[in-house]
């Protein structure tokens, strides 16, 4: 609900960026909520299976990002899990779409996948600058480990990870110059080409869902978890604002020279840190 | 209670009955293989726990100035390997007894008996001789099964014999040197006195150590000797490839565990790095370089099988690194995930095998949809690539996770960012087979032709479903089996059913779970509390406004599956431009050459200026020794 | 036309209906039809002289995602073709606006031998904008007409379609599938 919330201010601020005056903030709830309500159309059982797969695999994943060192159960915010229960989400997605027999579908998702195989990798490098730093593979404990104050988190200690992680989640959200899959004057929006009504609907909750984590693992990565769910949740809105900034001025790059881009630039801001870090 | 030589010659002697007698009846020779995998089975589960039972023959002979007793030693590493052997055959031969009514050659049955029987020397045998024997008989069994008589598929096979030789006489020198060495051919004993050897003079044990090595690493299809793995699952049938894929290329694992690893992670003591022998630091790189190489050969592959045997060699990538870790984590890691691949790759290549049966197809480029047809086969699929691309609720993922947890705590980063890429690219390619075989649009012909497989052949895949989600649930049901033989690896720490440790965290995976399952709950309480749908067919489609029809298009023009990673092939173009395959392609035809020159010498009467060049040399020469 | 609209408003709003209507007032999408000039008044109303997006109305790229089909201008028979897939295509409940005077009668293409006259005799129209072209503020009261509508529940054009599809389908067969030759056939049209 919170990411609805987000995508919804995330408009407003686009288009105070494009100076004008923007949709209310509660906007996104109601589409939503009319998607819902509205007849939708389906070509196969798969369609319907993939879509719940889809949310049900990223709800799993919002359960195991700790907020503000809370986590449901004591799983310790488990980053290789998440991760891989994310991927479940992708492959929902992936095989929904790709039953409706469209092909600008499965076009949409081979670039969302292409994408995919950019961002993972300099995102696992920062991954293991901090597993390494902290010897835990558990976003609780990175968070922790950046308490006390303003100067102890990551984004002060290391901002050229903080950079190169900016550009990974702008990827990882799919929003430009890293919106391919999405393209809707190229591809007729993609993966979405054939969703109308509540597979619209449940794929605007999935990215909503999938917003709201992705920041909530970057808060954890890098400014230091939160206190309480306010001022984490502030914190996510930030983090969610630069993506929306760089988004609303931004144009889209080629698919391979995404890739590459992904695979020079904040690769070798990681190594360069992971350099700094380690010589020091 | 039967011993092992028992069933060791029963399925030589099943092997003769139904190649000599019982050629012409098919399904009843896949019923005779099918009980005795069942058999051996349930031999094979009597003998768990019994870890000190051993057998001689009363037989002894020499071998040069060595005084041989073979026998027979039940240990934990052979005894997990062979049970996996027997289990998948059990489940395979259900299939195949559906399979084999259509289009199928005679031969493998009795073959495929062969290859059991030379599995169980070769996983129980206590010297190094039968080691030999049973090795060379996978070799040539498995070259038979795979030819099956064809001679279209003679080129392809051939490379597969080739490497297989080629492993074969790699292990022969090393067994030789170890021979001479140790005056005696015992695996166990050899293996203390290679701990000694390495340790003090570690320029003595490394040749054979890379012999062995490499022998075991040709039978794993590890770079640069993958080759041979695409293009043997290519050409093999359709209902032998899960056995490759699952069995065959674990035997090369098998290997390293039995004799490399022990020596190499006690005993070693030349140069280190990273805390790790050289040697083993090589070969952990060389296992993830194999998965990256694959993973790019993957992604613009259009046979399905071709691709999945690509994704084999990846994960026999994986494997590889974690075992060569030394660890017990390593080990564990990579051991789990042999049985997990075994049993996930055996899956899909069931499910391949069972499209094959329904289209007689394998280019992915001339399918799609057929998920409209095959529901189940499509589950089946489905979960086995889950597994595969290593996600979260299937049993991929734990051992998966497991390697990573070994990789981080070993502090080798690199190697976990490259294993990053290639598990990410496994997802990429394994979408792409799912999309391309089972959904898009259906072709016409499929429409109106394709069915789901018979009963018989679903047995199987319902099996392996389950296993797959158990064992993702619950790794604890084998992992705490497999206690005993990680104390064989030094590992002494008791497994709990669904909590696993690694080296900086621990995974829950039954909680995991039922997250994941609430999630889809919830999904699905939200799809079906909201407003209703309704159906159109597969091409009522976005097109722009376009009729179709008036275009001429059809659902076989209207798939997506040709060139379907282009932009990514194309940034790896200049790596696959040099490729180990033109290397071997240009090797074989200089051997060519020379063969051909040698062989002029002796046949062309015409040709004597070789002939005297011939003898000058060998003047030359003789006259330098004189 | 007028004694179903009648109809309508004599037919009670259950209570849920209201509320959901609500929801589909707040929240339209267009898909724009842009083959006539008439789109080139959408810019301006999309960008930050006027800013469609705050009424919650922004554009689709496909006819599953949209609410609300937006015809630009004229139609010819060609495109007509493709309309009618394409409002098929769209899931209920779904509107038609019709943009500028070319499809209330054809304007200027009135005598032309290739442009239907009448959109509403094709697909149902729930509203139109008169005009050549149409002014921004046009558009934004047509909207809001449309909100009004929705809300009252009395844009049911889609129903409109499914009680009189024989209707619908044999004035669109009369014009996609004639024969002979196509000039100086313009005038029969609207007889």
């Amino acid at each position: 609900m919170v990411g609805l919330l987000f995508i919804g201010l995330g408009r407003i601020i686009t288009a105070r960026v494009q100076r004008r005056i923007g949709p209310p903030f509660y906007q996104q709830f109601i589409d939503v909520i009319k998607l819902l309500a509205r007849e939708s159309i389906w070509h196969h059982w798969i369609m319907t299976l993939g879509s719940i797969m889809a949310l049900g695999g990223l709800i799993a994943t919002m359960v195991h990002v700790p907020v503000a060192g809370w986590l449901p159960y004591d799983s310790g915010g488990p980053i290789f899990l998440i991760l891989y229960l994310a991927t479940i989400g992708y492959l929902g997605m992936a095989m929904g779409v790709s039953a409706s027999g469209n092909p600008n579908a499965p076009l949409g998702i081979g670039r969302a996948l292409s994408l995919m195989l950019g961002y993972e990798i300099p995102f696992a490098a920062i991954l293991i600058l901090f597993i390494s730093l902290t010897g835990s593979s558990s976003l609780t404990e990175i968070a922790a480990m950046q308490a006390g104050g303003f100067l102890s988190w990551n984004i002060v200690k290391f901002p050229l990870a903080f950079i190169a992680a900016e550009i990974t989640v702008q990827a990882m959200m799919a929003e430009k110059p890293f919106d391919q899959m999405i393209a809707p004057s190229e591809i007729a929006s993609g993966p979405l080409v054939e969703l109308g009504g509540k597979f619209l609907g449940l794929g605007m909750i999935q990215m909503a869902v999938a917003i709201y984590f992705e920041t909530a693992i970057m808060v954890n990565l890098f400014f230091g978890g939160g206190a309480n769910i306010f001022t984490f949740t502030l914190k996510q809105f930030g983090v969610y604002t630069i993506a929306i900034l760089i988004n609303s001025v931004m144009p889209r790059y080629k698919i391979e020279n995404a890739v590459r881009y992904l695979w020079t630039v904040p690769l070798a801001l990681i190594i360069i840190q992971m350099l700094i870090v380690f010589l020091r | 209670m039967i011993s092992i030589g028992t069933m060791i010659i029963l399925a030589v002697v099943l092997a003769l009955i139904t190649r000599v007698f019982l050629m012409k009846h098919k399904l009843l020779s896949w019923v005779l293989f099918s009980a005795y995998t069942a058999f051996s089975v349930f031999v094979l589960l009597k003998l768990y726990g019994n870890w000190n039972y051993f057998e001689t023959m009363n037989l002894s002979y020499l071998v040069g100035r060595i005084n041989m007793r073979p026998g027979f030693m039940n240990k934990p590493l052979g005894w997990f390997f062979s049970f996996f052997v027997m289990a998948m055959s059990f489940l395979n031969s259900f299939f195949s007894m559906g399979f084999s009514k259509s289009i199928h050659s005679r031969n493998i049955v009795p073959h495929w008996l062969m290859i059991l029987a030379a599995s169980l020397t070769v996983f129980f045998t206590k010297d190094w001789l039968l080691f030999i024997i049973g090795w060379e008989t996978l070799g040539w069994a498995s070259f038979f099964i795979i030819m099956g008589g064809k001679q279209k598929k003679y080129k392809d096979s051939m490379s597969y014999y080739f490497f297989s030789l080629v492993s074969g006489m790699l292990l022969i020198a090393a067994v030789w040197m170890i021979g001479i060495k140790f005056r005696t051919l015992n695996i166990h004993t050899t293996t203390r006195s290679m701990i000694i050897l390495a340790k003090n003079t570690p320029w003595q044990a490394f040749p054979i150590l890379l012999m062995l090595t490499l022998s075991f690493l040709i039978k794993s299809g590890a770079y640069p000797f993958h080759i041979w793995a695409p293009r043997a699952h290519k050409s093999a049938p359709a209902d032998f490839s899960p056995f490759i894929s699952g069995i065959m290329i674990k035997f090369g694992i098998f290997g390293l565990l039995l004799y490399v690893i022990p020596i190499v992670s006690k005993g070693y003591a030349g140069y280190s790095i990273f805390g790790m022998p050289v040697f083993a630091w090589v070969f952990s790189w060389l296992g993830i370089i194999t998965s990256a190489i694959a993973t790019v050969l993957a992604f613009s592959e259009n046979d399905a099988k071709r691709l999945m045997a690509y994704s084999s060699v990846a994960n026999a990538g994986y494997i590889i690194t974690a075992i060569f870790l030394g660890t017990a984590l390593g080990i564990k890691g990579g051991l789990l995930h042999a049985f997990n691949h075994m049993i996930f790759k055996a899956v899909i290549f069931m499910t391949i095998a069972a499209v094959v049966y329904r289209t007689g197809e394998t280019d992915m480029n001339k399918m799609g949809g057929l998920a409209y047809k095959m529901p189940i086969t499509f589950m089946t699929f489905l979960l086995g690539i889950i597994a595969a691309a290593g996600i979260a609720p299937m049993n991929g993922f734990v051992s998966k996770w497991m390697i990573y947890q070994a990789l981080l705590g070993q502090k080798h980063y690199f190697m976990t960012v490259a294993m990053f890429f290639a598990s990410t690219g496994a997802f990429l390619y394994l979408y792409r087979a799912l999309h391309a075989i089972f959904l898009g649009q259906i072709r016409e012909v499929h429409e109106r032709e394709v069915k789901e497989v018979p009963f018989l052949m679903q047995i199987p895949m319902w099996i392996g479903m389950i296993l797959m989600f158990g064992l993702g649930v619950f790794p604890g049901y084998l992992l705490r089996p497999m206690m005993p033989l990680m104390k064989t690896f030094g590992s002494s720490i008791s497994e709990s059913l669904n909590v696993v440790q690694g080296s900086v965290g621990s995974l829950n995976t039954l909680f995991s779970t039922v997250i994941f399952i609430l999630g889809v709950v919830i999904a699905a309480a939200i799809f079906f509390l909201s407003a209703k749908t309704h159906k159109t067919p597969m091409m009522d489609n976005y097109t722009s406004g376009e009729d179709p029809e008036e275009w001429n298009v059809t659902p076989n023009k209207y798939q997506f599956s040709y060139g379907f990673y282009e932009p990514i092939t194309k940034m790896f173009a200049w790596a696959l431009k040099r490729s180990v395959d033109k290397a071997y392609f240009k090797a074989s035809y200089i051997l060519k050459i020379i063969g051909r020159e040698i062989n002029m010498i002796f046949t062309d009467h015409n040709n004597w200026g070789y002939a005297a060049l011939l003898g000058l040399l060998a003047m030359i020469i003789g006259g330098l020794f004189l | 036309m007028l004694n179903e609209i009648e109809q309508n408003r004599k037919e009670r709003q259950s209570a849920w209906e209201y509320v959901i209507n609500y929801f589909r007032k707040r929240s339209i999408w267009l898909l724009h039809y842009c083959t006539g000039c008439g789109a080139v008044e959408l810019p301006p109303v999309m960008t930050s002289r006027w800013d469609l997006e705050r009424f919650g109305v922004g554009p689709m790229a496909t006819p599953r995602q949209a609410d609300v089909f937006l015809v630009t201008g004229y139609a010819s028979i060609k495109t007509l073709k493709r309309m009618i897939r394409t409002y098929e295509q769209m899931p209920k409940p779904r509107w038609v606006i019709g943009f500028g005077a070319c499809t209330i009668n054809g304007g200027i293409y009135y005598k032309s031998y290739n442009v239907i006259n009448k959109l509403d005799r094709y697909i149902p129209v729930d509203i139109f904008i008169s005009g050549c072209m149409p002014r921004p503020e046009a558009i934004l009261a047509a909207l809001e007409e449309l909100r009004n509508m929705i809300q009252r529940g009395e844009a049911k054009g889609y129903d409109r379609y499914v009680k009189n599809y024989d209707w619908y389908k044999k004035n669109q067969k009369e014009i996609l599938e004639r024969e002979g030759s196509l000039f100086g056939e313009a005038d029969d049209e609207n007889k």
